[in-house]
């Protein structure tokens, strides 16, 4: 598995009621965190994708690189319980 | 007709087809090699197994322990050389690259034209096998730094002639050739059509040997106009009515400002296209998509690969669900998947795999073609998405099917799904596969169950399926624009070529 979604924040709403969400996900391969980007729009409760970024990991806010950290963590735990489940 | 060749000049239409090819040349090449860097491995067999490139750019390596998908294997690549640069940019980079060809076939076909219209042609097409030992012999002067006299030049140099007819009428349409043999519903409807380039990898590997012959052209065309007899041929060239008149200094003006315009334009291009995606995939797509359902829209899939074709390895994109839903069925060995068939239908259906199993089963050996340029052979084994839709009976508003997928990680919290016409489902060999290569379809390959529809690139064929539905319009599904591919990556809908 490469790519892996680990966080989502939504920030706003601006002035005209519009929510901007952004969702990470991890790409272990690259080693790179990919960001997809989304604009809510709150009076037509409409989604308008924005776009695609890929920020290194050493570039992380610092409270996202701990999320993933956690994630990969917990990630690394449970495949370690279903290997010594099986 | 007598005509002395030297008096041909430049009339004014050559100068302005001259131009077009150089405005959409540069567009070609940089948004080829944003196609290139998606897939950036060339192949001369249409398996495309691991490691059995000929060439293969960029640094990365993949992981041999564990699955990887063609997704991975894309590589950035600068805005500076491809348009419009980035990662995966794919989208754009096919709109661009569609959006200028028919402008480029439509001039050249315009330039041959009026080349035989009008006489020019003698400029070009030798008609004397002397010109190959004269054209050695400026080959030897050249390679002596030595620069043949300018009276060699009138109208061109014998060399010169040989390689600019060779551009014009060998490899400009070898280029379209190799192009057209890129495209899945062309291939599927003739399959001779891509055998004779020995496959759809060797014909992708010959687009790319034809490009770097192009560039090497290009490069080599623009220094030979600044190092001979600069700045008479400019000076010539540029001379826009009746005999030579411009000054050295205007006409390197003019010059530089023709040049100047095309740089301006693909940074604008590039610039734009980089920050409003959208945009220009909606405009861009007003023109490409009418084009290619034109061009290949009614295309049916006639392959019949032999089962002793199929690729032992096959590339794979899309990595298995890995949420608790996905995983209990497949624990199950998916006993307990269902299908749903629902929306504007009369009927709505709700299959299981033994019921799929029970409907007529039909097979067949066909080439998988990934928009990312990949290629692998299987035989695909399921029911005729026609026969489903004959079960439902869609409903007189209906007029797009859309298919659903199980969340995947790398899609989450959405899931995947893909829309079509609902006249393109009626290909034979448009199926809803739940076998490969006569076993269970593999995870991840998409179990339990997708859809093969063999004239389109490979992201519309949705796995991993969960429900397909019936719908108006495609308002209804995700942003409107086709699919999740063509909502997030800015993909174009027909997915023809």
């Amino acid at each position: 598995m490469a790519t892996w979604f680990f966080h989502e924040e939504t920030l706003g709403p601006d002035d005209r009621g519009t929510m901007t969400i952004v969702r990470y996900y991890f790409d272990d391969i690259a080693g790179e965190a990919l960001t997809r980007s989304f604009h809510f729009h709150t009076p037509e409760a409409r989604t308008e994708f924005i776009d695609n970024e890929r920020i290194a990991f050493a570039d992380l806010r610092t409270d996202v690189k701990t999320r993933l950290i956690e994630y990969m963590a917990r990630r690394k735990r449970s495949e370690s319980d279903l290997r010594l489940a099986s | 007709m007598d005509v002395n060749t030297y008096d041909l000049g430049f009339p004014i239409w050559l100068r302005i087809n001259h131009f077009i090819n150089l405005f959409c040349i540069f567009f070609l090449m940089r948004s080829g090699l944003q196609i290139l860097a998606d897939h950036p491995k060339l192949y001369w067999n249409d398996h495309c197994r691991p490691g059995s490139e000929w060439i293969k750019f960029g640094k990365k390596k993949m992981p041999t322990n564990r699955l990887f998908t063609s997704m991975d294997e894309a590589e950035d690549v600068s805005p500076v050389f491809a348009i419009p640069g980035g990662h995966h940019n794919l989208g754009a980079g096919r709109n661009w690259h569609f959006l200028i060809i028919p402008l480029w076939v439509l001039n050249g076909l315009a330039y041959v034209g009026l080349l035989f219209a009008t006489g020019q042609w003698r400029r070009l097409i030798p008609t004397s096998w002397s010109i190959v030992p004269e054209a050695w012999q400026s080959i030897l002067t050249f390679a002596s730094l030595q620069v043949p006299p300018a009276s060699s030049f009138h109208p061109y140099d014998p060399l010169q002639q040989l390689v600019y007819a060779a551009v014009v009428f060998l490899l400009g349409p070898f280029m379209i050739a190799t192009g057209l043999a890129q495209s899945p519903a062309l291939i599927a409807r003739y399959p001779w059509y891509v055998r004779l380039f020995g496959g759809r990898q060797s014909a992708r590997s010959l687009h790319f040997i034809g490009l770097t012959l192009l560039v090497g052209y290009v490069l080599t065309h623009l220094l030979m106009v600044i190092l001979v007899h600069f700045p008479h041929d400019v000076e010539h060239m540029f001379t826009m009515f009746g005999p030579p008149a411009f000054s050295a200094p205007a006409a390197f003006i003019v010059a530089s400002a023709a040049l100047l315009f095309v740089i301006l334009s693909h940074v604008a291009a590039t610039v734009y296209t980089r920050r409003h995606q959208r945009g220009f995939q909606r405009g861009a797509t007003r023109i490409v998509e009418p084009l290619i359902r034109l061009l290949f829209g009614s295309l049916r899939s006639h392959q019949d690969y032999d089962p002793r074709d199929v690729s032992l390895e096959h590339h794979v994109n899309g990595y298995p669900p890995e949420n608790g839903d996905y995983g209990r069925l497949a624990a199950n060995a998916f006993r307990d998947w269902r299908l749903i068939v629902g929306g504007l239908v009369e009927h709505p259906l709700e299959l299981s795999l033994e019921d799929l199993r029970r409907m007529p089963k039909h097979s067949h050996t066909a080439m998988h073609n990934c928009i990312q340029g990949w290629t692998g052979i299987a035989t695909w084994g399921g029911v005729k998405v026609q026969d489903l839709l004959n079960m439902c009976r869609p409903t007189r508003e209906a007029r797009w099917i859309v298919f659903h997928a199980f969340v995947q990680e790398e899609y989450a919290p959405e899931h995947y799904y893909e829309a079509f016409r609902l006249d393109e489902m009626h290909d034979p060999q448009t199926i809803l596969a739940y076998e490969m290569n006569g076993q269970p379809l593999p995870s991840q390959h998409g179990a339990p169950c997708r859809l093969r529809l063999e004239t389109k690139v490979g992201y519309k064929m949705v796995k991993y399926l969960r429900r397909i539905e019936l719908v108006a319009s495609l308002g209804q599904v995700g942003f409107g624009y086709g699919g999740y591919r063509e909502d997030h990556q800015f993909y174009e809908k027909v997915a023809s070529i």
